[in-house]
């Protein structure tokens, strides 16, 4: 028989691909059609073969991983896979347990990794982040004199640019009859893109905010006044006067803390060229030399004050002959530089946007990090409390010539593979937690910033870690079992009980320290939004632009008091909780004390308006001209001048005297971090009114609120058609002043209820193993005479001692940290027992219930039922 | 071995059409050959790898067993995989017959006259 030659290619395709015992057979059965049809159809014969290899390509055919390389461990590792599944089947509740607690506390640090990450990424869009720094009063203070930034330019080659910021500002922008509210403006100079560049839509970055009356939009502010129209060279209304629209950019990165949404120029070219070097209103940013050095810099400022500042400072207090006498006071007057990149995580005051509070981030980074060590204790526990389970196994691998190392790896893979699991499912919870995070965290997170291929990275480590925490232990305990012992079952003592106890004592800490926080935090909480304010906060509704409607203010008053439910109607040029400046006056006598008290001009209502308790004297009069020239002070400021009799003293401010009519009972100014601190009220001269800080109106309601809101929208639209009211309760104000305080509440909350469960989770399968190793005793017991109760009592009193231990840990450190945390406060709570009681009864009743639940099964099972097995 | 339940046989079609014909051809059933005698006996055109796949799921199930041998010139010196109806592979096809028989025997006379 004479043989065409087969081709070859499609049988080195067929090799390639199918495993080596199937493809000598295929081969064979292939060859022989082939032969049997090459002598009539040669071609078809040959396509034939072709056709027949690639149907052969099936699942079952192709080669595993272990035919390409033979010599792997693949093999190996594919049973422990498999024996891994087995005994997760083995376990199903356990294992479905473990995975929860795992998966939440994973979730818990996807959740805590992204808030870091987006707080940790602010500025960085910057392109010369690291060269950029703002200059600061004494050391914190932000606002900086007019003048300082073209000076230092001038003065110092290395300061390579500058430019100056005021605001932000909410500013009412009207256009076509309509007005619009837009927050997020800014004053800036000219060189404001040189620093922070943006990306152009319509204009350039050259010969922006030169003009006097100038304005940048971003594209949303474009969007919003012109749809789709052109908004360049547009001009637009902001609050009465007109800007010329210069040019687009693109709406900011959230990430910014700089976050304007529209820039004007500078209004006023007289705020550069004259102005006094002691009135601080800019915020001034540097653009430094990289090269430079900056302590170099910032040592030259000290010069820089006596040379422009320290003359004023001496023109205006004829006291001191030379700037040294002024220090020796203990005045200050220094300038420093702060990193732009710094700005947002560690001076979150010189932020324009909502600072980061890098402590509660710490704090959080560190809860979410115990959690997972809680989740870890859970899995480490469970492996070694099931050891004896798995001793045979070991013993037989060794046995049959496995070695530690190799036992290590199985148990390790074991971990791996549960941890995998866990970080799934604890991607799905986060997602889904995700809604709520953003409420609490202040954050926009979407889907794309938790999966994403940057995060893919970090999920990688947390794998990686979460894994070997929890899986090194077990696995080096489980691989050092002697082979004949274990399989003999004499090893077979549970494994480490001590140090389980152990874990479980740290765990308890963890929970303890973390509930009696969440407990600090809301009791201070509580009473810093309950405390006594010394205001009628509550019935004082106050509202913004009032300088719009001041020419008219009689009428308007006499308008909304014709309404039962409004008392009284008053003008103020700030309030309570809303920001205050602090002005400068001397006292009048022989002691010439200098102080800055909170200085407020007020109408004569405002005593009624907001209620103050009047000590001594008298409040402004309404038709009483020479009151321009007296004010009214608070008990504060009296206690701290240590006048006895305050009435007809008089306090200096400049070249114009004020003497004091009247005295108020204290009242507070701000949150409870705060101290009372002295207060001068000024009478409101109409005229001017509105260029000392904001211009509010106060009404107070009597009566019922819905009516009186309504009634005061009614009476603003009839005297300002269409002009946005804008206003709010005192109350409300107050309250917002704890809304950091309350996120970080919840958000505490939330981890700590979250350790809890996990914890609970790990008792409960714990307890459960410790019982079923205890099934036999609890059952002689039992025949012996013992009854329910008393088993309860012993094993009770058990886990009763690991929660007293542990409560000897967290208290002192609960403590430690609870006083550090409300020393920022002024007001705050004492940290007395039941702070620290109730939550460890709390603890008590969560984990008695627990292991009561376990215990209570087994116990009151019939001991006949443990005892026939054998 | 336990006599096999009539719901345990788990057999398609056509599985039960090579089992049949691996019993036929006995001693010299392999890929080829299964499939030649598929198409002498029923003129069905089958694919090689669809015998094979077949074969290998018979013998996975319990129904086949297999042996290596026989190599020819034709083959280039390869072995042939020879199939062996089990026993279970045997009562599976009485089951299936049984089951089959019973099955038409109820059909109503009427129903077969009518053709």
């Amino acid at each position: 028989m004479t043989l065409a030659n087969p081709p070859k290619l499609p049988f080195r395709i067929l090799r390639w691909f199918c495993k080596p015992w199937y493809a000598e057979v295929i081969e064979g059965d292939l060859l022989e059609l082939y032969h049997r049809e090459v002598t009539t159809h040669p071609a078809k014969a040959r396509l034939a073969t072709y056709l027949n290899v690639i149907r052969f390509f099936r699942w079952r055919y192709i080669k595993d991983l272990e035919d390409f390389q033979p010599n792997s461990p693949f093999g190996m590792f594919k049973t422990y896979f498999k024996v891994t599944l087995r005994s997760m089947g083995k376990n199903k509740v356990q294992t479905a347990l473990n995975i929860l607690g795992l998966s939440m506390a994973i979730a818990a640090c996807f959740l805590i990794l992204i808030h870091i990450k987006y707080q940790f990424a602010f500025d960085k869009h910057l392109p010369q982040l690291d060269n950029i720094y703002r200059v600061t009063i004494n050391e914190r203070g932000g606002n900086t004199p007019a003048l300082l930034v073209k000076q230092m330019q001038a003065d110092y080659p290395e300061v390579l640019n500058g430019t100056r910021i005021m605001g932000p500002l909410e500013g009412v922008i009207s256009q076509n009859g309509r007005y619009i509210r837009q927050g997020g403006g800014i004053y800036a100079d000219s060189t404001f893109f040189e620093l922070f560049p943006a990306t152009f839509l319509a204009g350039t970055s050259s010969h922006i905010l030169t003009g006097p009356r100038d304005i940048v939009l971003t594209r949303k502010v474009a969007t919003k006044l012109f749809q789709d129209e052109v908004a360049m060279g547009q001009v637009i209304d902001v609050d009465g006067d007109d800007y010329v629209v210069t040019a687009v950019v693109e709406n900011l990165p959230e990430t910014s803390s700089i976050p304007y949404d529209f820039v004007l120029s500078m209004p006023r070219e007289s705020w550069v060229t004259s102005g006094y070097w002691t009135g601080n209103n800019f915020y001034s940013y540097l653009l430094v030399d990289s090269n430079a050095n900056i302590e170099q810099l910032k040592a030259k400022f000290t010069d820089f004050v006596k040379r422009y500042i320290g003359p004023e400072i001496l023109g205006f207090n004829d006291s001191y002959a030379t700037l040294e006498d002024y220090f020796a006071e203990g005045h200050q007057h220094s300038f420093g530089l702060v990193p732009m990149k710094d700005i947002h995580l560690h001076h979150p005051r010189l932020s324009l946007g909502v600072g980061a509070n890098y402590q509660s981030l710490l704090t959080f980074g560190g809860v979410a990090v115990f959690i997972l060590l809680i989740a870890c204790i859970n899995y480490i526990n469970m492996a070694t409390a099931r050891s004896s389970l798995r001793a045979k196994e070991i013993g037989m691998r060794k046995v049959m010539g496995s070695v530690k190392s190799l036992i290590t790896q199985q148990f390790l893979l074991e971990s791996f593979v549960i941890t995998s699991i866990a970080m799934v499912a604890g991607l799905v919870l986060a997602l889904v937690c995700l809604p709520y995070f953003n409420q609490v965290s202040l954050g926009s997170y979407g889907v794309w910033d938790i999966v994403n291929l940057e995060n893919a990275l970090w999920f990688m480590l947390i794998l990686l870690a979460t894994s070997l925490l929890s899986g090194i232990y077990p696995a080096l305990y489980l691989a050092s079992f002697r082979p004949i012992a274990a399989l003999k079952g004499e090893t077979v003592k549970g494994g480490g009980s001590r140090l389980r106890s152990g874990l479980v004592v740290f765990q308890f800490s963890i929970s303890l320290l973390l509930m009696v926080g969440t407990y600090i935090v809301y009791q201070q909480i509580s009473l810093m939004s309950n405390r006594k304010l010394g205001l009628d906060t509550e019935q004082t509704y106050v509202i913004r632009d009032a300088r719009k409607i001041v020419g008219e203010f009689g009428a308007f008053k006499q308008q909304l008091i014709g309404h039962s439910a409004i008392g009284q109607v008053g003008l103020a040029n700030g309030y309570p909780s809303g920001g205050l400046s602090d002005w400068n006056y001397t006292s009048i006598d022989e002691d010439r004390i200098q102080l800055s008290p909170n200085n407020l001009f007020v109408s004569s209502e405002i005593q009624e308006v907001w209620g103050l308790e009047l000590v001594k004297g008298r409040f402004f009069s309404e038709n009483l001209a020479t009151d321009t020239t007296n004010i009214v002070v608070n008990e504060t400021l009296v206690k701290t001048l240590g006048w006895e009799e305050p009435l007809g003293k008089m306090l200096g401010r400049g070249e114009r005297h004020f003497k004091i009519i009247g005295v108020v009972e204290d009242f507070a100014l701000g949150s409870a971090k705060s101290r009372n601190a002295p207060v001068v009220f000024r009478y409101l001269e109409s005229v001017g009114f509105g260029t000392f800080g904001g211009d509010y109106l106060m009404v107070k309601i009597d009566g019922n609120l819905g009516d009186a809101l309504e009634h005061i929208e009614a009476s603003w639209d009839r005297f300002l058609p269409n002009y946005p009211l804008d206003g709010r309760f005192m109350d409300d104000s107050f309250q917002r002043l704890y809304d950091g305080e309350r996120r970080f509440g919840l958000l505490f909350s939330g981890f700590s209820i979250l350790a809890i469960v996990i914890a609970a989770i790990g008792l409960f399968t714990l307890s459960a193993f410790v019982l079923e190793r205890k099934r036999k005793e609890i059952a002689i017991r039992k025949v012996l005479g013992a009854r329910v109760g008393q088993i309860f009592v012993k094993i009770m009193t058990y886990f009763g001692r690991l929660i007293i231990a542990s409560a000897f840990i967290a208290m002192p450190l609960a403590f430690y940290l609870g006083h550090d945390w409300l020393d920022d406060y002024v007001e705050r709570i004492d940290l007395g027992g039941m702070i620290f009681a109730v939550p460890l009864v709390f603890l008590t009743l969560i984990s008695l219930f627990t292991v009561a639940l376990q215990t209570y099964r087994t116990a009151s099972n019939n001991p006949l039922d443990s005892l026939k097995e054998e | 071995m336990n006599d096999m339940k009539e719901e345990k046989v788990q057999i398609g079609e056509f599985e039960e059409l090579v089992l049949l014909v691996t019993a036929i051809l006995h001693e010299d059933a392999y890929g080829v050959r299964v499939m030649d005698e598929i198409g002498a006996q029923t003129g069905r055109k089958v694919n090689i790898s669809g015998v094979h796949t077949a074969l290998d799921r018979l013998e996975k199930k319990g129904y086949l067993s297999s042996y290596m041998g026989g190599a020819t010139a034709e083959r280039g010196g390869r072995s042939k995989r020879y199939f062996k109806v089990t026993n279970l592979g045997v009562q599976v096809l009485e089951i299936n017959r049984r089951v089959r028989n019973t099955l038409y025997d109820q059909i109503p006379k009427v129903l077969l006259e009518t053709r």
